[in-house]
């Protein structure tokens, strides 16, 4: 990795590291100015890599609080992905790295065996001894990937089409979510594909130091991402890390992959919210309901808030009075993808997420709502309250039914 | 995306926060947007108001008559200054956090604060921690430092504050308690060790250092590190547990009680149901005769690039931040506003901007926006140029912070000021 990000708009005036959750979490973070551009002004002098790096999370707080507009996450990123090419990940690191290959070379096996795993002491003890936390919550895998199960979808009569990125989360562990946004956007007039070469965007690879993985990701991607556009067919995505990765890091990590313009990937939520303004998602059926039926707390994902695209899921729910939904506005729940499972990291996850988890429970709201799955998958394990994704409410909303929690 | 509310707050810095909190105050929904989370949490969380006017002065309110017909102070009138400090006070009292004001002869006026210089700095507003009211009587002091943190060398402080008139009849002690990190590979930070207090751990291990000077002194000086809560209650208890008081000094970035302040306004607006948009890079505004329509982060419509996020509003008050936090950008040739392009008025030419006497006055202080008594842009005839957008914070022209000491009490009279006008000019909007 040669691309280094000019550190010289930093003013080192420590905005970064009062936002830090991992820095209030834990003295031995160096803290993001410090690890960020003060140590890439080192790393220019081709010296050692500081040892706490690995304490990064890229969560993005950091960016988000920057007065300057410094990607110093970004520089993080960039100096693991270099370190990693020096001294390559370990075994674990590969592991939560590769969620999508690990999936799909247990295709075959049955869901409920290879959830199996996540629930046997033994299995949990085994996954501890190489460094993911025997506490920490595990996705379950569903019985079909929504990926296998979407073709199987009667999808006729609808004129105009709209290309979904997944990601690894709605596919594999969530596709009741992916079937939600497929249910709406029908209703707004849409057919929904995915296209078969689209792959993990690669954000879980940035984070583990895979760089060769995830450039290999971003370029099958932006090769169906371009001719999704040269065909002006609108792509969208439903989690906030897949669409900060493919609209905004791509370009910061792989300048080369993109010398024109940047792809468009559209937030859900948003698009949701363009078919009602434009008239082709009719929602007044849904509006005259008066009483709230769903109860909600909302938690703003730290990838969504660093995208700088306000809180599209809030404006979207904000047009069902049978949805009474508040912020939670509590900062990062701690997981950070994989961060939180990783055994040495667990604590740090929790002891960061623990404001969040606080305000959750005193809310004493039944049900939270957050579009990032492990953001959920954090949250239902600290709280015990279900977690669903908006777009979920939306769609409940819409048809006018309780929720089955 | 397309949103809309009554009032949009652009910044969330002290002045920001404050606009959004009078705007909330008259139920309106308001949404302020942001880049960056500007400098209050790196602050002091001290309220300077006016320090000084050519020298320092004690009565702010006294001095605050000597300020030229530019300053926003003056244009406010110091009747509104008040109005916005008192409702701010309020809310603070509400929260709890043990802010004060000393008096003498019955009147409000600035503490003199030590700092890890060992200098004196005047401030207004301040917290529990920074009660200076028994540092100036006091017989034996100890000036404390941390092992490991580097910002604050006990001795230098001890000797700098030994050597001012109000301390001959002082003695200073110097101690440096030992780290409570067992290993650190790092220097450590005031909000390090103010984070590991906040712990029944670290406050275990600052009552063991601090319990062998027990009744020993009459006030203990000690960097920023009394917890992360905006509350007097470290203080009381250490005061109470070791027979003295206990003192914070002013300290470098990050300060620490500016953390614990921007906690406690961000709580309250939450409570209002104040939404906050971060990262937000707002590039562009529409805006027909002398009215703003809707802020935008996209200057071309149907732009391919990103997707557009557009703010619909009636009314807003721009609190963007000076030439550091971005609101105002300068090259040799020129100072311009960002988002709506609008005047800057005391603009001194390149050559003139700064002066050779580091600590003084810059002339390139006084530049930004001009405004009118409601805090509305105005060109140099002195026409308001745009009749719902409000002023508020380090945006406007006419008043140096540093040399004045005045940077969170403008922030709070122009926010709060500017929050209120743009309730009403939304209120107004609605009916019409």
């Amino acid at each position: 990795m040669s691309i280094h990000l000019d550190p010289d708009k930093c003013l080192a005036c420590t905005t970064c590291v009062v936002h830090c959750p991992v820095a209030e979490a834990t003295p031995a973070f160096l803290g993001p100015r410090m690890i960020g551009p003060a140590f890439e002004r080192f790393r220019l002098l081709g010296i050692v890599e500081d040892d706490s790096l690995q304490y990064c999370a890229n969560c993005k707080n950091c960016e988000i609080a920057c007065p300057q507009n410094v990607p110093v996450a970004t520089i993080n990123m960039l100096a693991r992905l270099a370190q990693c090419q020096e001294t390559p990940p370990s075994f674990r690191d590969w592991i939560v790295a590769h969620g999508e290959v690990l999936a799909r070379s247990l295709k075959y096996v049955p869901a409920w065996m290879k959830n199996l795993g996540t629930h046997l002491p033994l299995m949990r003890a085994l996954l501890d001894g190489i460094g993911i936390h025997k506490n920490c919550p595990m996705p379950q895998f569903a019985r079909k990937a929504f990926r296998d199960h979407l073709p199987k979808l009667s999808q006729k009569g609808f004129t105009k089409s709209v290309a979904f990125f997944p990601g690894c989360y709605i596919n594999y562990y969530d596709p009741g979510t992916g079937f939600d946004l497929v249910w709406l956007l029908q209703q707004a007039g849409y057919r929904v594909f995915v296209p078969k070469a689209f792959v993990c965007c690669g954000i879980p690879l940035i984070s583990g130091g895979f760089e060769k993985d995830a450039r290999d990701n971003a370029q099958r991607n932006l090769k169906v991402l371009r001719e999704l556009q040269a065909q002006k067919i609108p792509v969208i995505s439903a989690c906030p890390s897949c669409r900060l990765m493919l609209t905004r890091e791509m370009a910061e990590f792989f300048p080369e992959l993109l010398p024109e313009q940047s792809v468009v990937v559209e937030d859900a939520q948003s698009f949701l919210l363009k078919c009602i303004h434009s008239g082709e998602l009719a929602i007044d059926g849904a509006q005259k309901t008066t009483s709230a039926a769903i109860s909600a707390i909302y938690h703003a994902p730290c990838h969504l808030r660093a995208q700088g695209n306000g809180l599209p899921a809030l404006e979207l729910l904000s047009y069902f009075p049978a949805i009474d939904i508040c912020e939670a506005n509590a900062g990062c729940c701690g997981i950070s993808g994989s961060y939180g499972f990783k055994k040495e990291k667990y604590a740090i996850g929790q002891a960061v997420g623990a404001k969040l988890f606080q305000r959750i429970t005193e809310s004493g709201r039944p049900l939270v709502a957050s579009e990032c799955g492990t953001c959920r998958l954090q949250i239902t394990g600290a709280t015990k309250k279900p977690a669903l994704h908006p777009l979920t409410l939306l769609r409940a909303a819409l048809e006018g039914r309780q929720l089955t929690l | 995306m397309q949103i809309t509310t009554d009032v949009l707050v652009i910044g969330s810095g002290m002045a920001g926060l404050t606009a959004a909190l009078a705007a909330a105050s008259k139920g309106l929904r308001v949404v302020v947007a942001a880049n960056g989370a500007g400098s209050l949490a790196i602050s002091s969380g001290c309220i300077d108001l006016l320090g000084c006017v050519d020298q320092e002065v004690t009565d702010p309110w006294e001095a605050m008559t000597k300020l030229g017909p530019d300053h926003p102070y003056t244009i406010l009138g110091s009747a509104r200054v008040r109005q916005a400090l008192e409702a701010f006070q309020h809310i603070l009292d509400r929260h709890k956090t043990g802010y004060r004001i000393a008096k003498k002869d019955g009147k409000n006026v600035n503490s003199r604060l030590p700092t890890i210089l060992g200098t004196l700095k005047p401030s207004y507003l301040i917290p529990a921690g920074h009660d200076s009211s028994e540092l100036f009587s006091a017989k034996q002091v100890l000036v404390a430092g941390v092992e490991g943190l580097r910002d604050l060398s006990p001795k230098l402080c001890a000797h700098e504050l030994g050597k001012l008139p109000e301390f001959q009849a002082t003695h200073f002690a110097t101690e440096l308690l030992p780290s409570p990190f067992s290993q650190t590979h790092r220097g450590i930070s005031s909000l390090d060790l103010a984070r590991q207090v906040s712990h029944p751990k670290g406050l275990d291990w600052l009552e063991t250092c601090l319990g062998r000077f027990a009744r020993a002194y009459d006030v203990i000086l000690l960097p920023p590190i009394l917890g992360t809560r905006a509350d007097d209650q470290l203080v009381q208890h250490l005061g109470q547990k070791l027979g003295c008081h206990v003192q914070e000094l002013l300290t470098i970035p990050p300060g620490v009680g500016g953390l614990r302040l921007r906690e406690v306004l961000k709580d309250e607006a939450a409570a209002h149901t104040v939404r906050f948009l971060e990262n937000v890079h707002l590039t562009c505004s529409s805006c027909s005769n002398g009215h703003c329509h809707y802020v935008s982060t996209q200057c071309e419509e149907g732009g391919e690039n990103q997707e557009e996020l557009r703010i619909v509003a009636k009314s807003f008050v721009l609190a963007s931040g000076g030439i550091l936090g971005g609101g105002i950008w300068t090259t040799p040739y020129e100072i311009c506003e960002v988002l709506f392009q609008l005047p800057v008025q005391f603009q001194p030419a390149v050559d003139q901007r700064t002066s050779s006497d580091a600590l003084g006055r810059h002339p390139i202080s006084l530049a930004g926006l001009a405004c009118d008594s409601q805090l509305r842009p105005i060109d140099d005839r002195k026409t308001c140029c745009l009749d719902n957008v409000f002023l508020a914070g380090r945006i406007l022209g006419g008043f140096d912070p540093a040399e004045e000491k005045s940077g969170f009490g403008v922030a709070i009279a122009t926010g709060w000021h500017a929050g209120l006008m743009a309730a009403e000019a939304s209120g107004m909007e609605a009916r019409a």
